[in-house]
């Protein structure tokens, strides 16, 4: 016999219930004696189970019982077959899963094995009389290891499922966790609001997307770093309310912040701090988030110069006509008196005079027409142009003046003329304005130099006017905004008027400025000529 | 020897004055009126070669003032001045039967190429005028020829 660590589960229940070889004899001598009468047994064990309803459910109907009786019958000859194997075992065990597969309640197995067993002692009394207790003890042994296989099966069986609904119900909770999880990553991630998580001391402990955005940082370049440093330290309401936050004293405010991007740009934010408190394992206890109010409120501002523009252009038809009136008026003097010095060849200086204050006056109703034009742009009249004709003509313009404030003007000009589709008037304006905006910021600051350059790009043609003034006063001031002007005695349309002819021709216009160096840039594109 | 009368009708005062001023420079003789009403009474009277107007006036405007000179005196040519830059009260205004018009603040240089070329036009049309006049006394004199031609031949 093997040693009990060894054991089969078969070997170690037949020694429990002493099941010897000798058991196994007395078996197969007691077949011999009872075989014939097996079929009765099986016929009155099934008998006996029609009469109650819920082992009767268990059967699909008289053919299937028939065949269990049959079965029945060759159980009987194989639990007194004299051989008591692992193959034995199987078999048994086999008979035990079909129990529990077809769903026979465990009482109905031991009530039926109790009419089994007295039927097959009523045959061992019968035929062994006084002799009969060895036998009988073993078919006793036997039926109890029967059952007790049978009953193994079913707590097999039963380890088995309970097994299986486990690791079924972990792996649908795991599955809803993962997808409530990744819902939520999405629902942060995705959503156009900064969403920043803080630890107790206010540091960064989770960014989304849009604070990356928005930011211009990497996640890890703000992740263990202080809110206040980096969402906005500017407002000293800020750190008592962020304080009040972490500490849950407020369970949630609304308070708006500018913000630092990596780029140095600012940002309004209006932030809404949640308290979330504290929690275990997690040790975000407040979650900011905040909506990024700059491109609303500039598109308000946007919006505020429309209305400004629509309100100005109504009044500008009328302003225009009035204004106009008493210039006519002044012109038509002035030309009276030039023409009567004219013909006084010594007097060459009144007559300049004269001169100048026509020009003035129609420089005056130029300003009234492009004030009009402004207010209610006309379509471009696009003809071939010479960019040598048009620098020439801007150059011309400004030299006095230029010269006047002590500044240099160059062009530096392809050694070949271009010819572009363009609005002659409308872009010897915005060639002249660029220019007198330059000569003006240089001359200012005592003089200088300002160059005109145009070269020819694939698809465009490049103008840069460059002057080596002080610069801009701020990178971020709308110079291209309507009324927005720092000279004194400014329109504040020069470069508004200038943006918008640039746009309507299709090109772009752009400034960099530091001291020492702006420089504007418009690109017009070629268009189509017939002679390209 | 004097050049064309010429009526200049404009409500702004220094436009009345200012241009004529410089078209008497120029040897025109010149008339000024402030609105279309006062225009109308100058022109019966003095009976101008063109007229110069302005289109916004109070009273009568220029449109009026050039629509009513086409019917009461269609010999007469009318330039008009406008403030307004936009093509349609001139299209307008040459609708009504002006000759020609300008934009203020008026170039005078632009002003005196119009009005002398409306002048010229006038010219042309009075003498055409003439010549057919002349043709028709001629054909009448032609249509009997035996007896008027002999009793002034006789008288002489």
């Amino acid at each position: 016999m093997p040693p009990y660590s060894q054991e089969t589960r078969f070997q170690e229940l037949k020694r429990y219930v002493r099941f010897e070889a000798r058991d196994a004899e007395l078996l197969l001598a007691f077949r011999e004696r009872a075989v014939s009468e097996f079929p009765r047994i099986a016929r009155e064990f099934y008998d006996r189970i029609r009469e109650h309803s819920d082992a009767h459910d268990v059967f699909t109907g008289e053919d299937q019982i028939q065949r269990l009786q049959r079965s029945l019958e060759q159980w009987l000859a194989r639990i007194c077959g004299g051989v008591y194997d692992e193959h034995y075992h199987e078999q048994t065990a086999q008979i035990g899963r079909v129990h529990v597969r077809i769903g026979l309640p465990q009482r109905y197995m031991l009530t039926a094995m109790a009419l089994i067993r007295v039927s097959l002692l009523r045959i061992a009394d019968r035929e062994l009389g006084a002799e009969a207790a060895p036998t009988r003890e073993a078919l006793l042994r036997i039926l109890d290891l029967e059952l007790a296989i049978m009953l193994q099966t079913y707590k097999d069986s039963f380890a088995e499922r309970v097994r299986d609904v486990g690791r079924q119900e972990r792996s649908q909770l795991g599955s809803a966790l993962s997808r409530a999880e990744h819902r939520y990553m999405n629902a942060v991630e995705l959503a156009s609001v900064l969403i920043v998580g803080l630890d107790p001391a206010g540091v960064i402990r989770l960014v989304n997307r849009e604070a990356e955005r928005v930011t211009g940082f990497d996640r890890d370049e703000l992740l263990g770093k202080s809110f206040l440093t980096v969402m906005g330290d500017d407002d000293k309401r800020f750190p008592q309310q962020l304080r009040d936050g972490l500490s849950g004293a407020a369970a949630s405010q609304w308070l708006e912040g500018v913000l630092t991007t990596r780029s140095g740009k600012h940002r309004d934010i209006a932030w809404n701090l949640a308290f979330a408190g504290e929690q275990e394992g997690d040790d975000v206890v407040l979650f900011a988030i905040g909506r990024d109010l700059t491109d609303a409120r500039a598109l308000a501002e946007r919006t505020r110069q429309a209305e400004k523009l629509a309100a100005i252009g109504t009044l500008a038809a009328g302003l225009a006509h009035e204004i106009r009136n008493p210039l006519n008026g002044a012109l038509l003097h002035v030309s009276f008196l030039q023409r009567a010095i004219k013909k006084n060849a010594s007097e060459q200086d009144m007559l300049d005079a004269t001169h100048v204050v026509a020009e003035e006056i129609k420089r005056l109703a130029d300003l009234v027409t492009e004030f009009l034009d402004f207010a209610r742009p006309k379509p471009l009249q696009r003809k071939p142009v010479s960019l040598f004709k048009l620098s020439e003509h801007a150059r011309a313009m400004v030299l006095t003046q230029a010269d006047s404030v002590g500044v240099t003007l160059i062009c530096d000009l392809p050694s070949q003329d271009l010819e572009f589709q363009a609005d002659s008037a409308k872009v010897t304006q915005v060639l002249l304005n660029l220019l007198q905006n330059a000569v003006e910021a240089t001359g200012s600051s005592g003089g200088g130099t300002v160059l005109l350059r145009a070269r020819r790009g694939p698809r465009h043609i490049l103008i840069d006017v460059e002057d080596d003034g002080p610069g801009l006063a701020s990178a971020d001031a709308p110079i291209f905004d309507a009324f927005f002007s720092t000279k004194e005695g400014g329109t504040g349309l020069g470069l508004a008027i200038t943006h918008r002819i640039v746009t309507d021709h299709g090109g772009t216009i752009d400034v960099s400025s530091k001291t020492g160096k702006t420089a504007f840039r418009v690109t017009l594109p070629l268009g189509e000529l017939e002679n390209p | 020897m004097k050049k064309a009368r010429i009526l200049v009708v404009d409500d702004e005062a220094s436009a009345r004055s200012g241009l004529a001023k410089l078209l008497e420079q120029e040897g025109y003789e010149v008339d000024t009126a402030a609105d279309g009403l006062l225009a109308l009474e100058l022109v019966a009277e003095k009976a101008p070669r063109l007229i110069v107007t302005d289109l916004k006036m109070p009273n009568m405007d220029g449109m009026e003032l050039v629509a009513k000179v086409r019917e009461q005196t269609p010999e007469i040519p009318t330039i008009v001045t406008t403030a307004f830059n936009d093509l349609s009260s001139a299209v307008q205004a040459m609708r009504a039967g002006a000759e020609d018009y300008l934009t203020k603040p008026i170039d005078f240089d632009v002003l005196l190429i119009a009005v002398e070329r409306a002048l010229q036009r006038r010219e042309l049309v009075e003498e055409a005028e003439n010549l057919r006049r002349q043709i028709r006394t001629r054909a009448r004199c032609l249509s009997r020829p035996h007896r008027k031609p002999k009793r002034v031949h006789g008288v002489a």
